[in-house]
């Protein structure tokens, strides 16, 4: 019922997708053909058409063999290099007999040669037809298929060439004699599956319900329990089952780590989830480039792996609640006590972590990475800014030391809107801007509410306007003017530099 | 971007799944303590309760109706018809002839009998609509099939509608067999007129091929029903029914629909239902006249929509992937009540890789857009301005199972891995928002989709019934949409099982229009505003399991008053299988499940003291003493055993009896102890100290090393790896395991004194007649080479001088021999040429080597000798006189290569 944590390889499974794809591709050929065809001469049938049509058929079936012939010269060598090596087998078992006997066995030896062969053959053809069906298909590594949005791009006019009942059965009735070769080798319930196949049919079976494999149908069964009780909150039940099923070989965690992160947030006494998202991230994050030759058979990309422009789902999930962790954490301890250390708690952790992935090679490429390291700093912010608010009033914030927690705030407040740029340029990744925005103008207005009430209005505007420079700043820059930041003198000269631009951004905010 | 909307990949919106997390919003509040507890704006919607919501549970089940049934308006069941001889027994369609088809009933056509033709005792020709012809349609020509095509279809399409014997494991199913069964609610014209609300309707089809179309009329009282008078309207439509579809309208345009679509093997046709009479739930309906697939390029019509903001537009699309849009009379009744395909709405999807006939198509946000589907591709079409695009391409890893419109804005998607939410952007296009990882099994091409909008006062909750044919199980996963028009995911998903029935699956799940919580029923709850009772809801549908001939119509809710529980409870234990064995046993096996009971609690029982006392012995015990006291007993009992086999040696030869024991039989009372490493040392030494006095073990730790399939160098090793399995599955896992240790040591370890067995072999061996010695022998030679050649029991030393040149001219007899009786069966050049070889061997006494070869065993092929006479002499000369390990390598390794 649940998809299985494990490959399923099966002979009978194996054969089937042969022959399937070693159908669509003579299809799909030939209809690729028929529809050329149409495509050029445009005009209605007339007999010397059809006539010229019919000779073109075979024509082209020769044209077709030859093309074939010629893509299978590897292959033929490949062959070749089996046989050699076949008759090396033969001759070994047959002894030093060999060398007498060879031209009274000839006959029957190479009748089994051929058979062999024949098989070898129809293998590789095989692994090349479906390899050839996957090869004309971009494969995406983010979702399960390929999205696209409606765009002027890929916007076409309505094909209209329709599909006719007589069209389609010139197209099948070629597909249908070559597969009949093919076919020969099969077992009778393969046959009939494909026949039901090309029929339009669809299979019942799935390659779960054929396993008689003891230990399969075992993984089988734990995985059917597993989801069951997942979804009935049944968590001491599914911890058992999930930690029994990730012992046995060849189960795959990268399938089922979601349940896992799932069972132990909702056990009682484990805090361990992080710890797993954690170990899942250091042992199967790879940052290597996605390949799309590769079928990815067993291992299906999204939600499993990750590359070097697509940081896995668990990294991705592993950053999301570790922050959302952090948060609630630092949401239970006051911010105003003494004894709190705002360099080193949790989510300076955090944002260390993060900066080692996206600042060190190999780099993270990917532009949700960005946003979570962009919320970190706005929750660090926003968690500092706090200080300033008047229910949270602290005694000790005058002078220098008030200087110094000002100018946190405001580095922390350039990190959210630097790396937001840097997660827009990424691309691919849409943000709330506006929403964000405004919300870093909350925190400053916080900072100035006492000293600064009149200047308030203009403030807010300023800190909209270090956005703007920021987004000029190229990277580089973002650590300088961060140490700038720390210096407490800088500090007032950065409202009268943001006046002179001030302007220019009321200008770009009310265009839009 | 608007407010409360999520942060997400452009294209891809949020992917969620169990555990995983999708990108949030930190929402800092302004002022603390005052606003809204929760400070991010997630996927997945946490102002729920985040338990209860999908605790749904059955609250009530009913029979909807019965599909072998055949309900006609006198108040009462005509006829059950027989499931099995008995040919559908029915009435004239009266309601029909009412209508407009006035039929004339004339004699009987006899068909002509095919061969396999059966004949039934009781059939009542009259009654059987299928001889009935109406003047005014054409004679139906697909009722008289040959019985030999029958077989031909039943053979190819084994789950087709109108297969008779659908076996239970069949193979494959017709994806253009969409549903046969529908729930909407219509509104009449006269309905309309008197701003009456809407009627529910049930369409299905029945009979023995489904082509039986029934509509009735239901009504509400707590549950839904079938109409007071069990009156429901039927047609013959003289082809199995392939799907049927209420077409559900936009919003917008403030009414419902009143028609009725359905596909048949040959024809689309569609019927208007005209009026409803309140009292006798009379269905009157009208037909429009059917568009025969011959009529379009004879390719079958795979699915059809309806435009949501146009009741006569219609769209369809074949198998093949063409679609058409079409026009529907606005009048039934005159002549012109033909369904109109507009000649340049048209268009294609063909795509020759897509094997399926699974075909869909569907309205999308606009009046002039729609979404065509085949498995692996979504195509959003704008039919009036000319262009398509390619929206979804699923050519690699899933394919697409099913989709749903939701409403104007908004669909859901089912993939083989993910229930997507489609919603369209500013531009009215197609875009993915968010998803849902559902974790079934992809390989299941039988997935469907049914969705449930429930109107709460704050927001929209989306159900999503995933169901199967191939198991009884519902998914359910929930959406809710805020009134900011973002979707959430609740975060989990539920599985329901469907009690009861048979252990087929699903075929059809239908709901209802939209609940609109606050006012169907619940009245008082609509005033409160807590949001514990907020989340609170009842949904219903109705369901049709495959091969089941009823429909059936459940309502679930998540309310966890312990009212409803216990309603629940009441319900389903009434329909669970156990109760009804139980109470449908008689005396006797009432007698006999008490006893299996009372068995079962007893050895709970004894299972429960085993582990008192295994519990027991774990705390109070000296270890040390009662192993010390242990290796006594044991090594008393073995010393008494050698001693026996010594002194009954002679009688043993005799009897040819072996003598070996295992550890088990030799003392009792042998597990009283716990620390697996002590009892590991205490048989090392055991072990060690009786091998010394030529006693051979069983190795014993190869075994172990066999269970684990990994070497295990020493018990304790073993035991913790036990235990590490093991541990998981119970809190005794520990005494469990050394239970399970201790019970294969004693009873796998065994023993043996081989000096003892070396005399009866001898013996044996004596007994033999010559010939069979000399092959016993030529036999364990080898194996014994093989093995080791150090070996002190080596047959070897005793044989070697006596028999070995036995043995040698044996093998030299026979193998020489060999070559000889090929040579007479071929010719040639390699006959000299072996013959020649085999001389400049030592010549060989040919009389005894015809008996010998007769006294080759079976197993021996002529093959395997044919073929290896060179050689092996070769070897063989070799061995005769070296006769080392390398020659037992050379032989294996060409016995090999034949297998």
């Amino acid at each position: 019922m649940f998809e299985v944590p494990i490959t399923l390889t099966n002979k009978k499974f194996a054969q089937r997708r042969k022959l399937k794809y070693q159908y669509i591709n003579h299809i799909s050929k030939r209809f690729d053909k028929v529809v050329k065809k149409t495509n050029t001469t445009d005009s209605l049938p007339t007999p010397e058409n059809s006539a010229a049509e019919n000779n073109d058929e075979d024509y082209d079936d020769d044209v077709e063999e030859q093309q074939n012939d010629e893509n299978g010269d590897c292959a033929r060598s490949i062959r070749q290099q089996t046989k050699r090596r076949r008759e090396r087998h033969w001759k070994s078992v047959v002894g030093e007999l060999y060398s007498g006997t060879e031209t009274e066995s000839d006959s029957q030896e190479e009748d089994e040669q051929e058979y062999d062969d024949q098989n070898t053959r129809l293998k590789e053809t095989s692994i090349d037809e479906e390899r050839k069906f996957w090869k004309k298909y971009e494969k995406p590594e983010k979702s399960f298929e390929v999205w696209q949005t409606v765009s002027s791009q890929n916007k076409v006019p309505i094909n209209k060439q329709k599909m006719t009942y007589h069209k389609f059965r010139k197209i099948e009735k070629t597909s249908l004699r070559r597969m009949e070769i093919p076919l020969l080798h099969c077992t009778k319930e393969n046959k009939l599956y494909f026949q039901l196949l090309a029929k339009g049919l669809e299979p019942l079976q799935t390659p779960t319900s054929a396993v008689r494999n003891y230990q399969a149908r075992h993984i089988i069964t734990l995985t059917n329990l597993l989801h069951l009780n997942v979804s009935r909150h049944n968590w001491p039940l599914a911890y058992k089952i999930f930690a029994t099923l990730i012992r046995i070989p060849n189960v795959q965690i990268k399938s089922i780590w979601g349940i896992g992160v799932e069972i132990l947030n909702n056990m009682p006494n484990s805090s361990s989830s992080l710890d797993f998202l954690q170990w899942m991230c250091q042992i199967y994050s790879s940052k290597s480039r996605f390949v799309q030759n590769i079928n990815y058979r067993s291992v299906v990309p999204p939600f499993q792996t990750g590359s070097r422009t697509h940081s896995a789902k668990f990294a991705i999930t592993y950053l999301w609640s570790s922050l959302i962790t952090c948060q609630e954490s630092l949401e239970r301890t006051n911010i105003n006590d003494k004894h709190y250390d705002t360099e080193n708690d949790s989510l300076q952790e955090l944002i260390e972590r993060i900066s080692d992935w996206v600042l060190t090679p190999p780099f993270m490429e990917d532009a949700e990475v960005w946003f979570i390291y962009a919320s970190c700093h706005l929750l660090k912010a926003d968690l500092l800014s706090r200080q300033f608010t008047n229910d949270n009033k602290n005694d000790d914030l005058v002078g220098l030391n008030k200087d110094i927690k000002i100018n946190q705030v405001i580095k922390h407040i350039h990190y959210v809107k630097v790396f937001l740029q840097t997660c827009l340029e990424k691309g691919g990744f849409t943000v709330p801007n506006r929403l964000i925005e405004n919300q870093l103008k909350n925190f400053e207005s916080r900072l100035y509410e006492e000293t600064q009430d009149i200047q308030e209005g203009e403030i807010v505007d300023d800190y909209g306007n270090t956005d703007n420079s920021s987004v000029e700043n190229s990277f580089g820059d973002v650590y300088e003017t961060n140490a700038e930041f720390l210096d407490t003198q800088l500090m007032d000269l950065s409202p009268e530099d943001n006046e002179k631009t001030e302007n220019h951004y009321s200008d770009e905010d009310s265009s839009e | 971007m608007s407010e409360g909307q999520l942060p997400g990949s452009d294209v891809l919106g949020s992917q969620l799944g169990v555990g995983v997390q999708g990108a949030s919003l930190y929402c800092p509040r302004e002022n603390y303590g005052t606003k809204k507890p929760q400070s991010w704006l997630r996927p997945v919607d946490d102002t729920l309760p985040t338990r209860g919501i999908l605790d749904l549970h059955i609250v009530s089940k009913s029979v909807l109706c019965d599909t072998d049934i055949r309900y006609i308006s006198d108040e009462k069941i005509l006829q059950e018809s027989d499931h099995d001889d008995d040919l559908i027994t029915s009435d004239v369609d009266e309601e029909v002839d009412e209508v407009q088809n006035t039929s004339i009933v004339v004699d009987p056509v006899a068909p002509v009998v095919p061969k396999h033709v059966h004949f039934f005792k009781k059939v009542d020709v009259d009654n059987d609509p299928m001889f009935n012809v109406n003047c005014d349609t054409p004679v139906a020509l697909q009722d008289y099939i040959p019985s030999d095509l029958l077989d031909n279809l039943n053979g190819a399409s084994q789950k087709s509608a109108g297969s008779s014997r659908s076996r239970q494991d069949a193979l494959f199913w017709d994806p253009t067999v969409a549903n046969r069964m529908d729930t909407e609610c219509v509104q009449t014209a006269s309905d309309l007129r008197n701003y009456r609300d809407g009627t529910e309707i049930i369409v299905y089809a029945s009979g023995k091929t489904n082509s039986l179309l029934n509509i009735a009329a239901l009504t509400r009282q707590d549950t839904l029903h079938l109409n007071r008078h069990n009156n429901v309207t039927s047609i013959e439509l003289h082809s199995p029914i392939k799907s049927i579809k209420i077409p559900k309208t936009s919003e917008s345009i403030g009414r419902r629909s009143n028609l009725v679509g359905v596909v048949t093997e040959n024809s689309f046709q569609i019927f208007r239902i005209e009026s409803i009479h309140s009292r006798s739930s009379d269905v009157i309906i009208t037909s429009s006249e059917p568009l025969y697939f011959v009529e379009i390029d004879d390719i079958q019509i795979a699915d059809f929509a309806f435009n949501p903001w146009d009741l006569q537009q219609f769209a369809i699309i074949d198998i093949r992937g063409n679609w058409n849009i079409g026009m529907i009379p606005k009048n039934f009744n005159n002549k012109k009540a033909k369904l109109q395909l507009v000649d340049n709405l048209q268009g294609t999807i063909f795509d020759p890789e897509e094997l399926s006939s699974w075909k869909k198509i569907e309205w999308f946000s606009q009046f002039q857009k729609i979404v065509v589907f085949d498995r692996s591709k979504m195509i959003e079409i704008d039919f009036i301005n000319d262009w398509q695009a390619e929206v979804v391409q699923a050519k690699t890893w899933s394919d697409i199972r099913d989709y749903k419109r939701v409403n104007d804005k908004n669909g859901i998607l089912l993939t083989s891995r993910e229930i997507i939410i489609i919603g369209a952007s500013e531009g009215d296009e197609a875009v993915r928002k968010l998803s849902w990882k559902h974790d079934l099994d992809p390989a299941d091409t039988t997935l469907k989709m049914t969705l449930q909008v429930v109107r709460k006062s704050t927001r929209l909750l989306l159900l999503a019934f995933v169901y199967s044919m191939r198991h009884k199980h519902i998914y359910i996963h929930t959406f809710s949409q805020k009134k900011s028009g973002a979707f959430q995911s609740l975060g989990y998903s539920t599985v329901l099982e469907i009690p009861g029935g048979t252990l087929a699956g699903i075929e059809v799940i239908s709901t209802m229009d939209q609940i609109t919580e606050n006012g169907d029923g619940d009245g008082d709850d609509g005033e409160e505003e807590n949001d514990n009772h907020s989340s609170e809801f009842v949904t219903d549908f109705s369901i049709r399991l495959k091969d089941s001939s009823k429909i059936y119509h459940y309502t679930l809710s998540n309310a966890s008053t312990p009212e409803s529980s216990e309603k629940e409870n009441i319900i389903v234990s009434d329909h669970t299988d156990w109760t009804t064995l139980f109470s449908s046993a008689n005396s006797r096996e009432r007698e006999s499940i008490d006893a299996l009971v009372s068995q079962i609690k007893m050895k709970e029982r004894e299972h429960m003291s085993r582990i008192q006392a295994l519990i027991g012995n774990e705390s109070d015990h000296d270890e040390d003493k009662y192993l010390q006291d242990l290796g006594y007993r044991l090594s008393i009992a073995t010393n008494e055993l050698l001693q026996s086999w010594q002194a009954t040696r002679d009688a043993c030869i005799h009897n040819g009896s072996m003598s070996y024991s295992k550890l088990n039989n030799l003392v009792e009372d042998s597990n009283s102890f716990t620390s697996i490493s002590e009892f590991s040392s205490l048989l090392d030494q055991f072990f060690q100290y009786y091998e010394d006095q030529d006693v051979t073990f069983i190795d014993f730790k190869r075994l172990l090393g066999l269970l684990l399939h990994e070497d295990v160098s020493d018990l304790d090793i073993f035991y913790n790896k036990l235990l590490q399995c093991w541990i998981l599955v119970s809190p005794q896992a520990e005494l469990y395991t050394k239970e399970v240790v201790k019970d294969i040591v004693w009873s796998l370890v065994s023993f043996e004194k081989p000096s003892l067995l070396e005399p009866i072999q001898k013996e044996i061996t004596q007994s033999l007649g010559r010939p069979y010695q000399d092959i016993v022998d030529s036999w364990d030679m080898d194996d014994l080479n093989e093995e080791d050649e150090s070996n002190e029991f080596n047959f070897d030393n005793q044989f070697s001088t006596t028999r070995f040149n036995g043995r040698s001219q044996f093998n030299l007899n026979s193998q020489s021999q060999i070559p000889t009786i090929k040579s007479s069966q071929n010719n040639g050049l390699a006959r000299k040429k072996r013959i020649l070889k085999t001389q400049s061997q030592k010549a060989a006494p040919l009389s005894q080597s015809t008996q010998n070869l007769s006294v080759l065993p079976d197993s021996m092929t002529p093959a395997f000798t044919l073929m290896q006479p060179p050689s092996s002499q070769i070897s063989f000369v070799n061995d005769s006189q070296i006769r080392s390990s390398q020659r037992a390598k050379k032989k294996k390794k060409r016995i090999r290569g034949f297998g």
